[in-house]
């Protein structure tokens, strides 16, 4: 099956991990391919060294200086043309590591062999992870992945270029639309934050715009062509209306509006997230917010009249108050802490409190219609149901970011208590987060990033599993990052890829990270010690309005146009 | 007063004691193809490849041969020949190498196979010390002369040899022309009168073709300088001159049209400048000596393996 290429050469050193092949003169090897080299070791028997094409490059032999090329093109000097590749060694059955000898056939790995350089015919459980530059099918392995030995994603690049967003869900597509979850996949589940624009509300539509070429690649991994199977699309409630009508502009139906009711808000201590600015925590404020959180837990009570409200009794003037509306609650509050006496501040100092006031009178201005009161109908309806479907979408992109960070915490928080108390691994929960460096910053505490290090952390043991992208990874919490198993990256930019962060990039990798196009990737993982760079199909689900546009319309007017040019 | 003017090449060239010895000698007739000496001429270059032939020998180890009370200098020595074909593009002709063992004082020798190496056994019956790598030499430019005639059995090419035509040429037609350039002219063939042309020939310019040896002898052929490069500032008027020759059988209009060829295309080929026999070591004989050169080894190599091979026998 593998095919001879050329020779490992000996004018270079051939060493266990790098070695240098001549490219015969009818043969080609680039950048990524696999090569697969026996070697024979006294006393031991073949031994075969896998390994990727990391550097390709083609002199004239016999040429000393830079003009001579042009008296080789008149035919006045006669030279050479030499073509090396530099290969990245990645494997060695059986393991000894020993370098190929000089004068040793180099073959282009196919078939076992490459799977055997890439390590696929270890993985029991192979995710289509995108096509290596030869068109071949690039896996990762689900035990990576799902917690088994590993977990989490993360993905750096420059926004726009990198089409981060694209790639995690093409990684959910496939991990959706395959057979590798196998009895789980019904039960598997992800939430996704749609940060720009509306890209992700049309998920659950087929792509009209989708190349013919695009097909094949996705026959090729094995996935079927198509939207999402099962999708939720979630978009916060328009402002200043007094019916949850969803604030979307392209998309007129299918999208449910959300918003958590006063009573949510308190039992499950979201006033938190109103804080969630990463210097709020080193203060004292995050003391006093917990204060405020225990006391409104302990001293409030349902409500007989609404589900979504609550009523105030004070333990010590036996005083009760509704707590109707957001609004309210913040009144509430807001007297609460007026009072000097009130236990509710504890000892904390006047300043401390005065900020505190002040960012909950900005904050409350921005997640108003987000936390509704008495004016609810039927709040169950519009609380984030993410088990309801395979993939649940949560609009924020129209967000102040006060209210983002109060959203993406509050669902976090909720999902990794759902999986604390569940207490099981499968079914897995995903995790898609943009802008990951806005939640888990490398600098200060917040409660956000207190949670995402937690999911980071015991994410991988309670089946919640993150796949973040930001980007620059330098900017984000270093652990969040080093818990992820897969570490992808996208077009960089070049200060960027110089970080420490993206030490596991060789540095022709590096390099090359400067000029990735859009829909080019490259990818580690655990199981194989170099990065590959891959290419993911177009999106056969829609990314934009007008790729959902159902292609009927054409069509009609093609219908037409056929007989006319027959009737002339 | 003596005037001074500086030659180009490098001081370590051009003094062989090979260059004399092989540049013909013999009555010179400068007015074959005309008596006017005082312009030089211009020629067109044609269709067809060129073909580059040279040769490089190395001496690998000497040696001294004793036989009962006779005592001999001698060496194993390398050589190799190779062409250079030019037609648009330049590439490599199929190189020989050989390897001989030369022993002076017509000691016998015996071929010697040294690992992978195999050496010829060459008698040389003179017991000058110089004789043996003059031996070497002669066995190269015969190889040469074998190649040379061999590529120019075939049709539409222009073969141009390095060094003065050898002997085994003079009376052997080829299909196309082979043509002797020599470097550097160590005889003066030219009267004072023709001789002044030379320093007035401009580039891609040659002299009128001239004859070398007696009418009807063997060795009679048919000669003429080219200015292949520009003479610098304060060089001597006999720099980046060639002396080129064909054998005489050839007859005298086909040496005037191959002249006006070669006056034509060589230039083109002319050794660049930091070349240290510039610009008369040309272009492709300058890759080919240095590509041949590598053909035969890595010296240190082969004089460790007859080393080696002494060492045991002693």
């Amino acid at each position: 099956m593998s095919e001879r290429v050329g020779m490992v050469i000996g004018t270079e050193d051939a060493t266990p991990l790098a070695f240098w092949v001549g490219v015969a003169p009818d043969a080609y090897l680039q950048l990524d391919d696999p090569v697969i080299v026996e070697t024979d070791v006294p006393g031991k028997g073949i031994v075969r060294i896998a390994g990727i094409v990391e550097e390709v490059r083609a002199r004239h032999e016999g040429a000393q200086f830079d003009s001579d090329v042009f008296l080789i093109e008149r035919g006045v000097l006669p030279v050479e043309t030499a073509v090396a590749a530099k290969v990245v060694a990645t494997r060695f059955e059986p393991e000894i590591f020993v370098p190929p000898l000089p004068g040793l056939v180099a073959r282009r790995a196919r078939g076992a062999d490459r799977d055997l350089a890439l390590y696929f015919d270890q993985m029991t459980r192979r995710v289509p992870a995108g096509l290596s530059r030869d068109g071949e099918p690039v896996y990762l392995d689900l035990d990576f992945l799902d917690g088994t030995r590993g977990a989490h994603v993360n993905i750096s690049g420059i926004s726009g270029v990198a089409t981060k967003t694209t790639y995690a869900l093409f990684l959910l597509y496939a991990l959706f639309h395959s057979e590798v979850l196998g009895l789980a996949r019904a039960n598997t589940k992800a939430i996704v934050f749609n940060v720009k624009g509306e890209d992700l509300l049309w998920l659950d539509r087929p792509n009209s715009k989708l190349p013919d070429n695009a097909r094949a690649d996705y026959a090729r991994l094995g996935l079927p062509v198509g939207p999402f199977d099962s999708v939720a699309l979630w978009a916060p409630p328009r402002e200043g209306s007094s019916r949850a009508i969803p604030a979307v502009e392209g998309r007129a139906d299918g999208v449910h509006a959300y918003y958590w009711s006063v009573k949510e808000f308190v039992r499950g201590r979201f006033l938190r997230f109103l804080f969630a600015e990463s210097e709020d925590e080193r203060s004292q404020i995050a003391d006093l917010v917990a204060r405020v959180e225990s006391h409104l837990v302990r001293e409030t009570h349902d409500d007989p009249d609404h589900d979504g409200t609550l009523l105030y009794r004070d333990p010590l003037l036996q005083e009760e108050r509704k707590i109707l509306s957001f609004d309210m609650l913040c009144e509430l509050i807001q007297g609460k802490l007026e009072d000097e006496h009130s236990p509710w501040r504890g000892r904390l100092s006047d300043a401390t409190v005065a900020a505190f006031q002040r960012r909950l009178e900005s904050g409350r201005f921005y997640v108003r219609h987000l936390v509704w009161g008495r004016e609810s109908e039927d709040p169950a309806a519009h609380r984030i149901d993410w088990d309801a479907q395979q993939i649940t979408v949560i609009d924020i992109h129209n967000l102040h970011d006060r209210a983002k960070r109060f959203v993406t915490g509050v669902m976090i928080k909720k999902l990794f208590e759902h999986k604390e108390r569940v207490g099981s691994r499968i079914p897995l929960h995903f995790l898609v987060l943009d802008e990951l460096n806005r939640y888990a910053p490398r600098d200060g505490t917040s409660p956000i990033k207190e949670v995402l290090l937690d999911v980071a952390e015991r994410g991988r043991s309670l089946g919640m599993i993150l796949i973040g992208a930001e980007q620059t990874a330098s900017e984000v919490e270093r652990r969040v990052i080093a818990n992820s198993a897969f570490r992808v990256v996208g077009r960089l930019d070049t200060a960027e890829a110089t970080r420490s962060e993206y030490g596991f990039l060789p540095a022709v990798t590096r390099q090359r990270a400067g000029i990735l196009k859009p829909g080019s990737m490259i990818l580690q993982q655990p199981h194989i010690p170099v990065p590959l760079q891959i290419r993911f199909p177009f999106p056969s689900w829609a990314t934009r309005a007008e790729e959902a546009a159902p292609p009927s319309a054409d069509t009609v007017f093609e219908r037409f146009r056929a007989p006319a040019k027959a009737r002339r | 007063m003596v005037v001074l003017r500086a030659d180009p090449w490098m001081p370590d060239y051009g003094m062989g004691f090979e260059v004399a010895a092989d540049e013909p000698s013999g009555a010179v007739d400068p007015f074959v193809e005309t008596e006017d000496w005082t312009t030089g001429r211009s020629g067109a270059p044609r269709a067809g490849a060129l073909v580059f032939v040279d040769g490089v020998r190395r001496v690998e180890l000497r040696v001294l041969a004793t036989h009962g009370a006779r005592r001999a200098a001698g060496l194993f020595g390398s050589y190799a020949v190779g062409s250079v074909w030019s037609n648009g593009e330049a590439h490599f002709g199929e190189p020989v190498l050989r390897r001989a063992l030369v022993l002076g004082g017509a000691l016998q020798a015996q071929p010697v196979v040294a690992g992978e190496l195999e050496f010829e056994a060459e008698c040389e019956p003179s017991t000058e010390p110089d004789a043996p790598l003059a031996r070497l030499q002669t066995l190269m430019r015969a190889q040469e002369a074998e190649l040379a005639k061999g590529i120019a059995s075939g049709p539409h090419l222009l073969v141009l040899a390095d060094g003065p035509l050898a002997y085994t040429f003079y009376d052997v037609p080829t299909v196309s022309p082979v043509v002797g350039v020599v470097k550097r002219s160590a005889r003066e063939y030219l009267e004072p009168a023709q001789a002044e042309l030379l320093a007035t020939l401009a580039l891609a310019q040659r002299t009128p073709v001239f004859a070398i040896g007696d009418e009807n002898a063997r060795e009679r052929r048919y000669s003429w300088y080219v200015r292949i490069g520009r003479v610098g500032p304060g060089q001597h008027d006999r720099s980046a001159l060639v002396r080129c020759e064909v054998r005489a059988g050839i007859g005298l209009d086909a040496a005037i049209d191959v002249a006006g060829r070669v006056a034509a295309s060589l230039p083109v080929y002319a050794g660049r400048p930091w070349d240290a026999r510039t610009p008369q070591n040309v272009v492709p004989i300058a890759a080919l000596e240095q590509w041949l050169r590598h053909r035969m080894g890595d010296t240190r190599l082969v004089r460790r393996t007859l080393m080696e091979l002494l060492a045991e026998a002693a």
